[in-house]
């Protein structure tokens, strides 16, 4: 990965097509599911926009995570690494879904390295940024937050039925 | 369901850029370039210290009220102007209570040699306690030791009274510097966040996490710092003002101003406040008695340091009070009343960008 990889682009101002654009990927998010136009427009001068170049890598497995990230355009693969260090792409997200939410409730290393395979736009959203919406708006903290924990509930769900599915079809006798 | 398919290390994760010795040179070079760029530009502007200074005051002081109001369904420019004009009323009110007793002072002024009233007054108490004392211990020689007392107090009493009404004067002097100041709040408070957001954008993505944090960290320790003692000095001017206005002390509330001002300054700023009142008492004949306002202003001191300030400060200021009491003893020896003042946000910046960048080298050997 070159240096210049590294870089952030900032565009100074969003047009308002982009802007239209940014509402409705925020209207796709399950986190957002329930807000008005005001209140996403509110959110979205929260989030900060982040330019990446393909392979470069947006967080690594270990390291203390600080929030989410929404896919606004381009790919993202989620990477884990095996004890033998190998790696396995546990999934591959496409524009309008997001990732790396656990660290919105707490400062945790993060569980797996997230690497971006095609120029991609993300949207983050941070803790600090999410402690000072509940601060100040308590209201639609509360909703995010709600929702935030509705889904980490939905993904224990299904994160259950895959290690259930996985014991069912493996042979008997092995664990 | 499939399980997706396993890769050599290194496949699918990009290895960490690892600089070599030339470009972290550089890198070096660049980096102190650019803080020699900063500092030059910073001595080269100076003469904007001040407002700058007030500006980022007002700014940490109104922020909380600006964005409470914005959430109650204002616009930002309409929370922002009622901000304003709330400051504005404050500052009216403040004006209007304090300026009759400075200009009775400026009017009270001896003029070409003349002897002030607030001379006599003196004059005459401390000939009443010389008096006082000499009748019951008529072997002591008072005379030296109340010759000393005297030169003291005619001193004091010149700084006060003359002193004062010329400084606060003085300081409307330089209204254009208090304009600036607000201006630039003004500013601060209407796009505050996204000039923040244009600071975070500029930090390459590698370091944008540690960056956000970072900043994130300082703002909420200065402005825990700031609000708690905007709203501590407040409280403690409101707590002498009351005994003061029941005792009908003239000026009570200057005197009570000037208290809350002074409290500002760790240590030795309620010994400063509390001497030009009971200075005051000791000049003007209509003053309530040295030992009532002693006395209202020890309990209110006592309040504070006991109550007031542990309350707000030890809530708001994620700092140990040992950390507190060295850090003044060291901004007070470094930079006296001003370096006093400033120490407690600096160690509470440094703090931040220590721990971030702990942090930061924590995440580098991860992975």
């Amino acid at each position: 990965m070159s240096l210049e990889t590294e870089v952030a682009l900032w565009k100074p101002q969003t047009s308002l097509e982009g802007k239209t654009d940014e509402l409705a990927t925020l209207r796709g998010i399950p986190l957002f599911r329930d807000l008005d136009d005001v209140a996403l427009t509110r959110l979205s001068k929260l989030l900060h926009e982040r330019h990446y170049a393909p392979n470069e890598v947006v967080f690594r497995e270990g390291q203390t995570g600080a929030g989410m990230y929404i896919l606004e355009r381009g790919a993202v693969d989620i990477v884990l690494r095996l004890a033998d260090g190998s790696e396995q792409c546990v999934v591959s997200l496409k524009a309008g879904q997001f990732f790396g939410e656990l660290a919105l409730l707490e400062a945790s290393p993060r569980t797996a390295t997230a690497v971006v395979r095609q120029p991609t736009v993300l949207l983050g959203l941070f803790q600090p940024d999410l402690d000072q919406l509940l601060d100040r708006n308590a209201k639609l903290g509360a909703r995010v937050v709600w929702n935030l924990a509705r889904m980490t509930g939905q993904r224990l769900r299904e994160l259950s039925d895959l290690m259930r599915e996985r014991a069912a079809s493996a042979p008997k006798g092995t664990s | 369901m499939s399980t997706p398919p396993v890769f050599p290390a290194g496949t699918l994760i990009p290895p960490r850029v690892t600089l070599t010795l030339a470009e972290k040179v550089v890198r070096a070079i660049l980096g102190v370039a650019a803080v020699g760029a900063v500092g030059a530009v910073g001595w080269l502007l100076q003469f904007l210290l001040a407002p700058v200074v007030l500006a980022v005051l007002l700014t940490y002081v109104l922020t909380p009220l600006a964005d409470r109001l914005e959430n109650r369904g204002l616009s930002r420019s309409r929370a922002v102007g009622m901000c304003f004009g709330l400051l504005a009323l404050l500052a009216v009110a403040l004006v209007a209570g304090i300026a009759p007793s400075l200009e009775h002072w400026l009017t009270m002024a001896p003029k070409g040699g003349e002897t002030s009233d607030f001379e006599v007054q003196l004059e005459t108490r401390i000939a009443a306690w010389e008096g006082l004392l000499l009748h019951s211990y008529p072997a002591v020689n008072w005379g030296k030791g109340f010759d000393h007392v005297r030169e003291m107090l005619q001193h004091q009493r010149r700084m006060l009274v003359e002193g004062l009404p010329t400084m606060v004067l003085g300081a409307l002097s330089h209204v254009g510097a208090v304009v600036l100041g607000f201006v630039i709040a003004f500013f601060a408070l209407l796009d505050g966040a996204v000039m923040k957001k244009a600071v975070v954008a500029l930090v390459p993505n590698r370091h944008f996490e540690n960056a956000l944090l970072m900043l994130h960290r300082i703002d909420r320790q200065v402005s825990a710092y700031l609000i708690g003692t905007a709203l501590e000095n407040l409280l403690v001017m409101g707590l002498v003002a009351v005994p003061l206005l029941a005792l009908g002390m003239p000026n009570a509330l200057l005197f009570a101003a000037l208290f809350g001002a002074a409290n500002v300054v760790p240590f030795v700023g309620p010994f400063i406040g509390a001497s030009a009142g009971l200075l005051f008492s000791l000049l003007d004949p209509a003053a309530p008695s040295l030992l009532s306002l002693v006395v209202v202003y020890a309990v209110v001191h006592f309040v504070d340091a006991g109550v007031i300030s542990p309350w707000i400060m030890g809530k708001s200021l994620d700092m140990h009070p040992l950390t507190v009491i060295v850090g003044i003893a060291v901004g007070g020896t470094l930079g006296g009343v001003p370096g006093m003042l400033a120490i407690i946000p600096s160690i509470a910046v440094v703090k931040a960008i220590a721990t971030t960048v702990a942090e930061g080298v924590r995440n580098d050997a991860t992975g």
